[in-house]
């Protein structure tokens, strides 16, 4: 524990503060000044130079009744929610990883799960652009090759949705109806790098005694998961999901660059965070655009507080 | 699903291939696009679309590609090292000053400022990009890497303190009171005492901190305007934009602008394998 | 072993540093001393990513530095997929180039806020002309639209100068063409484009190679299928008339529209709307979602018969196709057609064709008169010469010869005026909208043209009024600009700034003077065209009201 100094020595130890001096600058004018001023100016209209109108509370008035705004919540709300399910292999893959017998394996393989995260994500993010390709990626070779392609279009007979036609190359980033099924395919097989070691060190406080027990009783693989395993990286689990979540709420540069600064076809990619880009950089609506990051921020911290709340797991 | 069944214990297990089999299976798939950028790297747009999937023959490989990737990719790359190590190292040494100051003593203010810091933990970074890209404009450091250097030198500060305190905090006392007697200096103490006891969590923290330097492109797309401050990731980006894809030239860009990370993975696998596991063991 | 390794590899992140690190500073240094001392740097940006292009700027570049030893000029090239993000943040962050390329990202409002007005220029004699035919020429009449191109309507006034001329052409892959049909001849006219299309289908076919007819994106398609709408319209656009001087030819069509002079059901908008159908079936499947370099790729692989393009597309294919190809204007089907033919007045003449990439000056550069001069240098009749012949462009100066390799796309003047289209320019984005998002119906397998028709029917005219209700809300706020401008003016009148000579003040009146007339004229054109663009608007709302929805 800190060792305390009270308010006479502290004359004498001023020169601890020195210590704290350049974090606290830059904190202070690259954080803490942007975000007094982000909320100073979500009352102006104002572009960015020098000249501002003070508009009182128009501009939250005006995200009311922003139905682009609003409308990207929905979309964020499924690919946050995706996230989640998309969170399955990593925990698969560490329980897989941990289950081996030899430790030379377990080592090499986490040297694999590591090395995506060596390529620059945004080499990996255009890779995949690359995949979705009409008529050059590999996803509609796959679907042709597999005849996934057959089925889709015998689905589409059936459902209507005047997608998937024969012959004809299906566009993931083209077509409003696909953004969000490319959005949510994007990244297959999904596994984190970060969080599958996470899990494997959550797992790894698992004696060795345990299993043999359970393997005493003839528990069924499934169920040493489900018993075992799983309780234990529970608190991992939360945390990278509470991330996750907090992430992916802040995310748009994937949808800025994949789709443009409107959100693609339809305006179907649209997510919080672009719209507020857009309004800033595209609009050059300053103002308007710190009220849109004043209210994101207000519904993250309610997440956030929320998910402290309720979704606490005791250690 | 037989393999489950098999505990954890040492020895060979016969009936393991299973497992091996999905694990490789999942992890051929994730490492695909890597696959396919080394593979489509060596091929001509000829190449590439009369066999898109296999690796091309090596007599026909277009070496040209990476010479012209070079002349594009370099100056990116040059860049984007400096941003990346400068940001790195100076987050790390701030923030080991910051956190030896909350961990060591307890002293007027220290709450409020701790109290200060960690609001900031819960603010989202995106709520800032305007106000922030007018107070670089008002600092006359738009369209300059020290804005970036900068930037990522702030960014990062919060975390690495937060996870240095905890570190510093289990530093046994009697070493920095031995110090201290000895007449050692808070610096000498910092400099002695803590970065040698703390060397796996620095390590962690600087690879996070590089990699996420490394792979920023919304700042600095909206920062930089001179394509000769452009680091890889508008490089990159201005890269995909253009009207004529040769698709091999562009992978063989993406190739070389992984290549640093490429080489420093390859010499400190182990540290990365292992920081990443451990610095989230006590955060 | 470890240890060493880590040692190793931090000494090689250290070095890569160091390394990159002297690279930096040296460049910086460079930078510095460049800016500090000598040189007046300019920049210009753009989005033409083309080679030609961008060796074309350069050249000029080279140019202007010999004759002008302390300038220093280079280009930012910018895809334009950011184009509009990057000029935005440039102009309110107060970083913007020099020259700026205008199109993407400058509306109006930014031009009022962010650039220089050229008009003066425009009104005065390229200094950069001395010695030619073009001499005491003001530099807007040596365009030969009059520079027409970097002219705003609703600002009345020039914020950019313009340098060539872009016109659409099919590109024909000649090679192909032969197996295909045996011989090297283009289709000129609509029946034989329609047969050499079905051939390429059935060679497609027999010998299964993936040739599709014609390659095209959502980029390159609007280009072609305003053509071929258009040859429909012919007729009834002469019948409609254009509406005297007003530049905006569009607002009477949709007048026409009200007064129900033509309709979604008239014979020869179906007969547009079958025709662009019949081109689209033509293009490789889901056209509408390529970009333009899918269509490109598919051309310059062979993978397609042909391309439509425009001519800034040229120096791209010149440089890459390994194989021959032809260049020919666009067939639209004859005054004979048996099927197409009945609503035809003849061929489309291109005369009203404006110039293009219109360069504007910023009003945060350091040094605007040097940009400006180098401007007028780009303009000049040679300079222009000299980018279209580098570019393989069309030059937009008068009597400069276009380049060997842009001869094919010099404007065919002959002829008669397109007819109408159902959206006239980017102006009308609510329109552009209803139709872009059920385009899918008109061109897909399973769709046909009374399907397009019943889909885009209901919110139609809505559409049109909103398109109109904006563009009337733009033109007044314009006039209002106007009046503060003309004030200002007529202030300067009255009492001339104080200056020494008389000879300058005498200078200052007359061009005082000048630009008050100037402003009174265009004002009164700006202000009868808001009027009638109110009374088509107050027209259209009432049959909205009236009709049964």
């Amino acid at each position: 524990m800190p060792t305390t100094i009270s308010k006479k020595k502290v004359l004498k130890e001023w020169k601890l503060y020195l210590f704290i001096l350049p974090s606290f600058l830059f904190i202070g004018l690259f954080a803490y000044y942007p975000a007094l001023s982000a909320v100073y100016h979500s009352f102006f209209s104002w572009s960015g130079g020098d000249t501002k109108e003070f508009i009182g509370l128009d501009n939250f008035s005006r995200i009311l009744g922003d139905t682009v705004f609003w409308g990207s919540f929905a979309t964020i709300s499924v690919l946050a929610i995706a996230n989640v399910f998309k969170m399955i292999p990593s925990i698969f893959l560490a329980v897989l990883i941990h289950r081996l017998s030899s430790e030379r394996w377990q080592y090499w393989y986490r040297v694999l799960v590591v090395l995506p995260m060596i390529v620059p994500s945004l080499v990996t993010l255009f890779i995949w652009k690359f995949f979705y390709d009409p008529n050059f990626g590999i996803l509609n070779q796959f679907l042709d090759a597999t005849g996934i392609k057959t089925l889709l279009v015998g689905l589409d007979h059936f459902f209507h949705w005047d997608i998937f036609f024969q012959n004809v190359p299906v566009a993931w980033l083209g077509e409003s109806a696909l953004v969000i099924p490319a959005l949510i395919l994007w990244g297959f097989p999904w596994i984190g790098s970060v969080s599958v070691l996470v899990f494997l060190v959550g797992l790894q406080s698992i004696g060795s005694q345990i299993y043999e027990a359970a393997e005493l009783d003839g528990v069924s693989s499934f169920q040493k998961f489900l018993y075992i395993e799983f309780p234990l990286i529970m608190t991992q689990v939360r945390v990278t999901l509470v991330l996750l979540i907090i992430g992916t709420l802040q995310s748009y540069g994937l949808q800025f660059l994949l789709l443009g600064e409107n959100g693609g076809p339809g305006g179907r990619g649209m997510v919080p965070g672009l719209w507020m880009f857009n309004r800033a950089f595209i609009a050059g609506e300053f103002g308007y655009a710190c009220a849109l990051g004043l209210c994101l921020f207000v519904i993250i911290l309610l997440l956030t507080s929320l998910n402290n709340k309720y979704v606490r797991v005791d250690k | 699903m037989n393999s489950f069944d098999t505990p954890p214990s040492p020895g060979p297990k016969k009936n393991e291939w299973l497992s091996h089999l999905v694990i490789w299976a999942i992890l051929a798939v994730e490492l695909l696009p890597f696959y396919m950028m080394v593979q489509i790297s060596q091929k001509d747009n000829l190449l590439f679309l009369e066999n898109p999937w296999l690796p091309a023959s090596p007599s026909s490989w277009v070496w040209e590609n990476y010479a012209h990737a070079f002349r594009i990719v370099f100056p990116y790359v040059a860049n984007s090292i400096v941003v990346a190590v400068a940001a790195t190292v100076g987050c790390l040494l701030f923030s080991l000053m910051g956190a030896y100051f909350f961990a060591r003593y307890k002293l007027p203010f220290s709450n409020i400022l701790w109290a200060g810091f960690l609001t900031l933990m819960l603010m989202p970074a995106i709520t800032n990009i305007v106000p922030l890209f007018v107070l670089l404009k008002q600092l006359h450091l738009l369209n300059s890497l020290y804005a970036l250097i900068i930037l990522g030198m702030a960014g990062g500060q919060i975390f690495c303190i937060y996870m240095l305190r905890n570190f510093i905090e289990e530093i046994p006392k009697d070493l920095f009171e031995a110090a201290e007697i000895d007449g050692a200096s808070h610096w000498l103490q910092l400099t002695h005492i803590v970065i040698p006891m703390c060397g796996s969590i620095l390590a962690t923290l600087g690879i996070l901190q590089f990699l996420s330097s490394w792979n920023d492109f919304l700042m600095p797309l909206v920062i930089l305007r001179d394509p000769e401050l452009y680091t890889i990731g508008v490089g990159l980006i201005y890269l995909d934009g253009e009207y004529v894809k040769h698709w091999g030239e562009i992978m063989a860009a993406f190739l070389l602008s992984s290549l640093p990370m490429i080489v420093l993975f390859l010499f400190s696998m182990k540290l990365f394998v292992r920081g990443l596991s451990q610095g989230f063991l006590k955060g | 072993m470890e240890r060493i390794f880590n040692a190793i590899g931090l000494g090689l992140v250290a070095l890569a540093f160091v390394a990159s690190l002297g690279r930096v500073a040296y460049l910086n240094w460079n930078k510095a001393a460049e800016e500090s001392t000598k040189y007046t740097h300019i920049r210009l940006a753009h989005w033409q990513l083309e080679r030609g292009i961008r060796n074309a700027f350069d050249e000029a570049a080279r140019e202007y530095e010999k004759l002008h030893p302390d300038v220093r000029i280079s280009q930012i090239a910018i895809p334009d997929r950011v184009y509009t993000n990057w000029l935005t943040t440039q102009l309110l962050g107060g970083t913007a180039p020099d020259i700026v390329e205008l199109g993407f990202g400058s509306s109006e409002d930014r031009l009022a806020k962010h650039f220089l007005s050229l008009t003066s220029l425009a009104n005065r004699p390229n200094p950069y002309n001395k010695g030619t035919n073009l001499e005491n020429i003001p530099l807007q009449n040596t365009f030969y639209d009059g520079m027409m191109g970097g002219f705003y309507p609703g600002l009345m006034e020039f914020y950019g100068i313009t340098l060539t001329t872009n016109t659409i052409r099919m590109f024909v892959n000649l090679d192909l063409l032969k197996e295909i049909t045996g011989s090297d001849s283009i289709p000129a006219d609509y029946q034989e484009l329609i047969s050499v299309c079905e051939k390429t289908r059935r060679f497609a076919k027999k010998f299964s190679r993936p040739i599709i007819p014609i390659a095209s994106s959502r980029y390159n398609a609007p280009y072609l299928m305003n053509r071929f709408f258009s040859s429909q319209t012919q007729k009834q656009t002469k019948k409609i008339g254009p509406p005297g001087d007003f530049p905006q030819n569009a607002a009477r069509t949709v007048e026409a529209f009200v007064d129900n002079a033509w309709s979604l059901d008239s014979p020869d908008v179906r007969s547009g709307l079958e025709l662009m159908r019949k081109i689209g079936r033509e293009m490789q499947p889901g056209f509408m979602q390529g970009t333009r370099d899918d269509a490109l790729f598919y051309f310059i692989q062979k993978r397609a018969l042909m391309i439509t393009t425009g001519s800034w597309d040229s120096s791209n294919i010149s440089s890459l196709a390994n194989f021959r190809y032809g260049i020919a204007p666009i067939p639209t089907p004859s005054k004979n057609d048996p099927e197409f033919g009945p609503y035809v007045l003849g061929t489309i003449s291109e005369a009203a064709t404006i110039s293009g990439m219109g360069l504007g000056v910023t009003a945060s550069s350091k040094h605007p008169e040097t940009a400006k001069d180098f401007l007028l240098f780009l303009a000049s009749k040679t300079g222009d010469q000299r980018f279209a012949d580098t570019s393989k462009l069309l030059p937009a100066v008068m009597d400069t010869t276009p380049s060997q390799a842009a001869k094919p796309f010099q404007i065919n003047e002959e002829g008669y005026p397109p007819g109408f289209n159902l959206v006239a320019s980017s102006d009308w984005a609510d329109t552009s909208r209803i139709l872009n998002n059920s385009y899918f119906k008109l061109f897909s397998h399973g769709g046909n043209v009374q399907e397009f028709v019943d889909t885009i029917r209901p919110d139609f005219l809505t559409a049109y009024g909103t398109d109109l209700a904006r563009m009337y809300s733009a033109r007044k706020r314009a006039s209002q600009r106007f009046d503060v401008k003309l004030a200002a003016d007529i202030q300067l009148l009255s009492c001339p700034p104080p200056t020494n000579s008389p000879a300058e003040r005498e200078t200052k009146t007359r061009e005082a003077k000048e630009k008050v007339d100037l402003v009174l004229s265009s004002l009164n054109g700006n202000d009868r065209s808001t009027y009638y663009l109110r009374e088509v608007g107050e027209k259209l709302q009432n049959k909205l009201l009236s009709s049964p929805r």
